[in-house]
């Protein structure tokens, strides 16, 4: 039996099922009316928060296409909020939002679930020779891109400027030096703990998890995708050290329930003196209000002794991605298309401090020297999460929970190791929830 | 509220009997309640059913919307075997038995205290109600302060006994009783409202009888006051059990389910499931077994009340 619901249906269905109620949005005008098409743009903040660039980017759009206005529709901030909230929305075969921003990692599991319209077969082959073949490889899946990169974002390791200078340290470029140099200036009571980082059960832990396997030699998955690579010995010792962090007092216990403000916190309140964290935190960390304003430094990740010197940082950021039932498709591709222009992508990295994903635009002299930042991405070794896979979601969960119950003292590193392993293979196959 | 619809401690013959009333009243209550039920079929019934009817499907999702193929119970036998589902399951059911437990005892002493005030009970029952009426998930946030390991309340109080302020949300134990203090805090007064609803009716000349067989206090409330509060405290806790069951924004915002998973419940593995990993037909599988558990825990409770009150009458 096959049956196609209608679309108020599966969206009140949906939403009620678990006492939670849709939103439905109505189509924009239609393309034959005479005066300008609207097409609607849903997205969270991103950017330098203090200038909204949604709305400085739609402005200069509009200056240039005056036959299409857009709409700024305000996404959830919480990335899984949102895209709950896409997902009930387009499953529902709603026309809008028309365009909409996602995380890198939706890529596959959007495209399986119908939720982004196949980009790739609706502009030319060449379009995407300016970008990264790593990030468009990311917002594939199975040989066709759906989503087109809008911003890169990626993880830095910041340091106390003032407090290396104060004892004669180097910038650390690896985790063991980071743990020394820690343990000098604990020593000396300049700081309650080393590095900050994100523990807490979420994705930000997949992130963590996914560069430090990698800068161990190992890996989440295998290069192919196909099978967990957990139980290598680089991700097994990779994992022990990240569990060491916290046994060994570099990093507060309280780690297991930090996500980025936490950790940010600890640092621009002096309690630690790393961080990792994404590309935002350097303004923010620099900002009035933070504790240590002007004391800030910035470098690539760290890389493990026991690993072949990969200074691994996972790519993050935002694809921006279009309706499959939009009305307006050829204005929406005309904007996906600006977006992601090298004027839109300088624009943005002039005002917003993101980095760029257009490479020209990226590696040119005078957007380097925008700030520290962009300077230091020169040295990280961008690793992806296992996203092509569209059980990505699954395999995640299966890892910050089981990385998560680890670092609070539920599991030993080789119980995770043998967690992991079958957790993440279980979710390879679709045979997780 | 049902509560005094039939009190017992009376004779059979001084109730009323079910459907006892004439045909007439009874057909114009039905036209009567019809536009609210044809709202509750709406919005309650129809998704129940068409959850249900996506548990026993295999969901394929597509740019056409859903299509749903093989009539099976596949999706019951992948949440079954889930052990992520049976840690969720086992956390919701400790979860339920301790937090209803708890607010039981405490509703019922806080309700004993209120009833023999007689000046300040309207103001002090507003204001008990505060907790109760506030959103949950601000409440949960402004818990999520109190027990921050840098700078909460709570933190700081434990941290004077111990050598290190302890991380409150960071152990499966301690994760749990700060979720269980959250929901007393909430829902305590509301059970004390309940169940002082239930002692105002008691009979003041049951306990004047009782004193002048020289019952003492503490006999008076356990062969006496508890009795016949039964009924008054089965609603209570169907109402608790309901509701503590189908928990999921204090966890959400304090844990999102940590640390691991040792504090997931169903309803926030449920939306998990079905919106972060768009598995529609196991999601549904979770939501509709969910609702079968608290359906029978419910009868059960009901069947155990109205067994004890039966006894007495007997008696």
């Amino acid at each position: 039996m096959v049956w196609r619901s209608q679309r108020a249906v599966t969206v009140i269905a949906a939403g009620l099922a678990l006492g939670l109620t849709a939103a439905c949005g109505s189509g924009g005008g239609s393309a034959d009316d005479d005066g300008p098409v609207t097409i609607t743009w849903q997205a969270a903040p991103f950017g330098d928060r203090s200038d909204d660039a949604r709305h400085y980017l739609v402005d200069a759009f509009e200056r240039e296409h005056p036959g299409i206005d857009v709409e700024v529709v305000s996404a959830p901030t919480n990335v899984d909020t949102n895209r709950a909230s896409l997902a009930t929305q387009i499953l529902g075969q709603a026309s809008t939002p028309d365009v909409y921003n996602g995380d890198v990692s939706w890529a596959a599991q959007f495209a399986s679930a119908g939720l982004a319209l196949p980009i790739g077969d609706h502009v030319a082959a060449g379009f995407w020779d300016k970008f990264d073949p790593a990030t468009v490889a990311g917002a594939s899946f199975e040989g066709t891109a759906y989503g087109v990169p809008l911003t890169l974002d990626q993880s830095f390791l910041y340091y106390r400027e003032d407090l290396l200078e104060k004892h004669g340290l180097p910038v650390p470029t690896t985790w063991e030096e980071v743990a020394e140099q820690s343990e000098i200036l604990r020593e000396a009571g300049d700081v309650d703990y080393g590095v900050a980082w994100q523990g807490a059960s979420y994705e930000g832990l997949t992130c963590v998890v996914n560069e430090f396997l990698a800068a161990g030699g190992g890996g989440l998955v295998t290069a192919d995708g196909s099978r967990p690579d957990v139980a290598a010995p680089g991700s097994r010792g990779a994992l022990e050290f990240l569990g060491g962090l916290i046994d060994d007092g570099v990093s507060p216990r309280a780690t297991t329930t930090y996500q980025e403000p936490q950790a940010l916190q600890a640092f621009t309140g002096g309690q630690a003196a790393f961080l990792r964290n994404w590309s935002y935190a350097y303004d923010t960390a620099n900002a009035a209000g933070s504790g240590v304003a002007g004391r800030v430094g910035v470098t690539a990740m760290p890389a493990l002794e026991q690993g072949d010197g990969t200074r691994a940082s996972t790519v993050g950021g935002w694809n921006v991605y279009i309706n499959p039932h939009t009305r307006q498709q050829e204005a929406a591709l005309t904007f996906v298309q600006w977006l992601t222009g090298a004027e839109t992508q300088r624009l943005m990295a002039e005002r917003s401090s993101t980095i760029p994903t257009v490479d020209s635009v990226r590696n040119a002299p005078e957007v380097r020297e925008l700030s520290p930042v962009l300077r230091a991405s020169a040295d990280n070794d961008l690793v992806s999460r296992p996203t092509t896979s569209p059980y990505y979601t699954q395999v995640s969960q299966a890892t910050y929970t089981t990385v998560n119950s680890m670092l609070s003292g539920s599991l030993s590193a080789s119980e995770a190791v043998r967690r992991l392993a079958s957790d993440i293979e279980a979710a390879l196959a679709g045979r997780r929830l | 509220m049902t509560a005094h619809a039939w009190p017992p401690g009376r004779t059979r013959a001084a109730r009323t009997r079910p459907g006892g009333r004439p045909p007439r009243r009874s057909r114009v209550a039905w036209w009567y309640t019809a536009p609210t039920l044809l709202v509750v079929a709406l919005v309650t019934i129809f998704p129940i059913g068409f959850s249900v009817v996506m548990s026993f499907s295999r969901v394929e999702l597509s740019s056409s919307g859903f299509s749903f193929t093989d009539w099976s119970t596949d999706n019951y036998a992948a949440v079954l075997q889930s052990p992520v589902w049976r840690e969720a399951l086992v956390f919701t059911v400790l979860y339920t038995l301790v937090s209803v437990a708890v607010e039981l005892v405490l509703g019922v002493l806080v309700a004993l205290v209120l009833e023999r005030l007689t000046a300040a009970r309207g103001w002090l029952m507003a204001l008990l109600l505060i907790p109760w009426a506030m959103i949950t998930v601000i409440s949960a946030q402004l818990w999520s302060y109190i027990f921050n390991s840098a700078y909460g309340a709570a933190s700081w109080l434990l941290g004077l006994f111990t050598d290190e302020p302890p991380v409150i949300l960071g152990t499966p134990a301690s994760a749990f009783s700060a979720i269980l203090v959250a929901d007393v805090w909430k829902t305590t007064p509301f059970v004390a409202i309940i169940v002082l609803a239930g002692l105002v009716t008691i009979d003041r000349s049951v306990y004047e009888a009782a004193e002048m067989d020289g019952s003492g206090p503490w006999s008076t409330f356990w062969r006496i006051t508890l009795p016949l509060l039964r009924t008054t405290l089965a609603i209570a806790v169907l109402f608790r059990v309901l509701q503590a069951f189908g928990i999921f924004d204090l966890p959400f915002v304090l844990t999102s389910g940590g640390p691991g998973t040792s504090t997931q419940p169903l309803a926030l593995l449920g939306w998990r499931v079905m919106f972060q990993n768009l598995n529609m037909g196991a999601g549904a599988a979770v939501a509709a077994s969910t609702a079968l558990i608290v359906f029978l825990a419910c009868l059960l409770c009901l069947r155990a009340f109205r067994a004890q009150v039966g006894e007495e009458e007997v008696r």
